[in-house]
């Protein structure tokens, strides 16, 4: 149990709205807290986390600026927008419904059938 | 709103290209100088904290490449990018160049040489006032049905009934069209050409009027001079678009014509001929009464039989629907005048109906379909010419794509297979709060 487990494919986006939902964070920000939150369960290619934050900005769903990083140097960091705040909320309920049915699915014994 | 908001960052990435370059540089260098240095704190020691990072970040350039296309300012790159390898390879490649280029010509050309008839015949509106409401009404008889014989025409008697009977019309003409040989006055070679007898209401009812001179009238049909109005081409060639035509007189088989007037250049009618024995090719170029004698004979006053109760079809009929008036209701009462003329003439009109047909239609007629199928036929063609193209592309190129998408792909297969691909992990920060 101590693996760690490879972002599920589709809820990387789910995870950064997350991590940006808190406050705002740089990238580096996001991938350390969304390490921290799952308790180092869960493993980010960091590569694929700029492509991630790009297309989210692209969509309209987080937004960035340049600010001073926690050690003054330039960083760029993301906040959630309006819109980003609604897509989160739609996102996780959806994921909550989705893992609710697959558990009710994987907790059926054969007497229940 | 997210549409705006994706057109906008779009907008921004090609203005501002080189800026996001550079910030998406320094973005990229903060995180893997960050990571480095936590992992400093954790231990190791710089140059090897550095190197770790850079390795544990996976592709650089290859990331920064995502970022692009998630912004989507990789489609304009791209389109670049093919422009300039299809460039490049029509340079080095001259006998697939002439080819495509032959191909190409071909059918670009056989399509705008199919769509200019297509113009001309179905989709240009006719030159008259209010075309949609002209009609020929063409005569078919039910001994000849299956047969090509009819030419549609009919007799001066019918076409008097019907214009006496008919309410759905504005007003009905007639034609009949000849060939001529004409001289001028100048002794020069006589030129054959294509005249036409017609009613003088027959430019009123078209409306369209002489640009010099005047239509025919009354009077011109009383004193049954002869007298003739000529087209805005034969104007210009046998009297270099002199104003001293108009009172001229042109010799035609032999006897002299009074030019009256002169019709404007882009009138033309009728289109079609009507007549057997002398079946001249090209446009009408001059116009007379019906009532004038175009025959030597003096003594036949009446040379198509207008006054005889039993007239020979010969007559082409052109008619103006009332306005708004729809075509099935001329039909219908074209058909009861029809049928009553069946019965009051059986000898000449037991098996004769009569159809009304909008003169667009008349004229594009049965060319319409096949021209529209024709033009899809050249379209296609035009298509298996690009994807005949494409194919032996790609195989005089040696099994390159040409899409960027391809070429994208191949280009980070070769930077992957440069970059190390073992993955370490992140220093453990899940304990620090």
């Amino acid at each position: 149990m101590d693996k760690q487990l490879d972002v599920l494919q589709g809820t990387l986006d789910m995870l950064i709205l997350k991590a940006v939902s808190l406050e705002p964070l740089h990238g580096y920000g996001i991938l350390l807290r969304i390490q921290q939150i799952s308790k180092g369960r869960l493993e980010i290619q960091q590569g694929s986390l700029y492509p991630a934050l790009y297309r989210l900005e692209h969509q309209g769903w987080i937004t960035s600026e340049w600010g001073e990083s926690e050690n003054n140097r330039k960083a760029k960091y993301y906040r959630l927008t309006a819109a980003g705040k609604r897509r989160l909320q739609s996102e996780a309920e959806k994921w909550n419904r989705m893992a609710e049915v697959i558990a009710g699915i994987l907790h059926t014994t054969p007497e229940e059938v | 709103m997210t549409l705006l908001s994706r057109f906008r960052s779009w907008l921004r990435a090609i203005v501002r290209r080189s800026r996001m370059e550079s910030e998406m540089d320094m973005e990229l260098r903060f995180h893997i100088e960050a990571f480095a240095e936590d992992l400093v704190r954790s231990g190791a020691p710089r140059q090897e904290a550095l190197r770790r990072a850079r390795v544990e970040f996976g592709g650089f350039e290859r990331a920064k490449e995502e970022c692009r296309d998630a912004r989507g300012v990789n489609h304009v790159e791209g389109l670049l990018q093919d422009l300039r390898y299809g460039l490049r390879t029509l340079r080095k490649n001259p006998g697939f160049t002439a080819l495509a280029i032959l191909i190409l010509g071909l059918g670009i050309g056989a399509n705008a040489a199919v769509f200019s008839v297509l113009r001309a015949v179905v989709l240009r509106p006719l030159p008259y006032r209010n075309p949609e409401q002209l009609t020929m009404l063409w005569v078919t008889d039910s001994r000849t049905r299956g047969w090509a014989v009819t030419d549609g025409s009919t007799s001066y008697r019918d076409f008097l009934e019907w214009r006496r009977q008919a309410h759905t019309f504005e007003d009905l003409a007639i034609f009949y069209k000849r060939g001529w040989s004409v001289v001028t006055l100048t002794g020069e070679e006589p030129e054959k050409v294509q005249g036409a007898f017609v009613s003088t209401n027959l430019f009123t009812l078209m409306g369209v009027q002489p640009l010099l001179g005047h239509a025919f009238t009354e009077e011109d049909l009383q004193h049954r001079e002869r007298v003739v109005i000529l087209s805005h081409g034969l104007w210009q060639s046998r009297f270099g678009g002199s104003l001293e035509a108009l009172g001229h007189d042109i010799y035609i088989d032999g006897k002299p014509w009074r030019v009256v007037g002169v019709m404007p250049p882009q009138f033309r009618f009728p289109f079609l001929a009507g007549n057997w024995e002398n079946r001249v090719e090209g446009e009408v170029q001059l116009w007379a009464p019906l009532t004038t004698n175009p025959y030597e004979d003096p003594s036949s006053s009446d040379p198509f039989n207008l006054t005889r109760p039993q007239g020979v079809a010969r007559f082409q009929v052109i008619a103006r629907l009332n306005p708004k008036m729809p075509l099935q209701a001329a039909q219908a009462e074209i058909d009861t005048i029809a049928a009553r003329l069946a019965l009051q003439y059986p000898d000449s009109d037991k098996t004769l109906g009569v159809q009304v047909r909008r003169l667009n239609e008349y004229i594009a007629g049965e060319m319409r379909r096949p021209l529209l199928l024709l033009s899809l036929c050249v379209l296609l063609l035009l298509l298996l010419a690009c994807t005949n193209l494409a194919t032996r592309h790609s195989a005089a190129t040696d099994g390159i794509r040409v899409t960027g998408d391809h070429r994208r792909r191949r280009r980070r297969a070769t930077r992957r297979s440069r970059t190390p691909s073992d993955r370490g992990t992140l220093p453990d920060h899940s304990s620090a709060s």
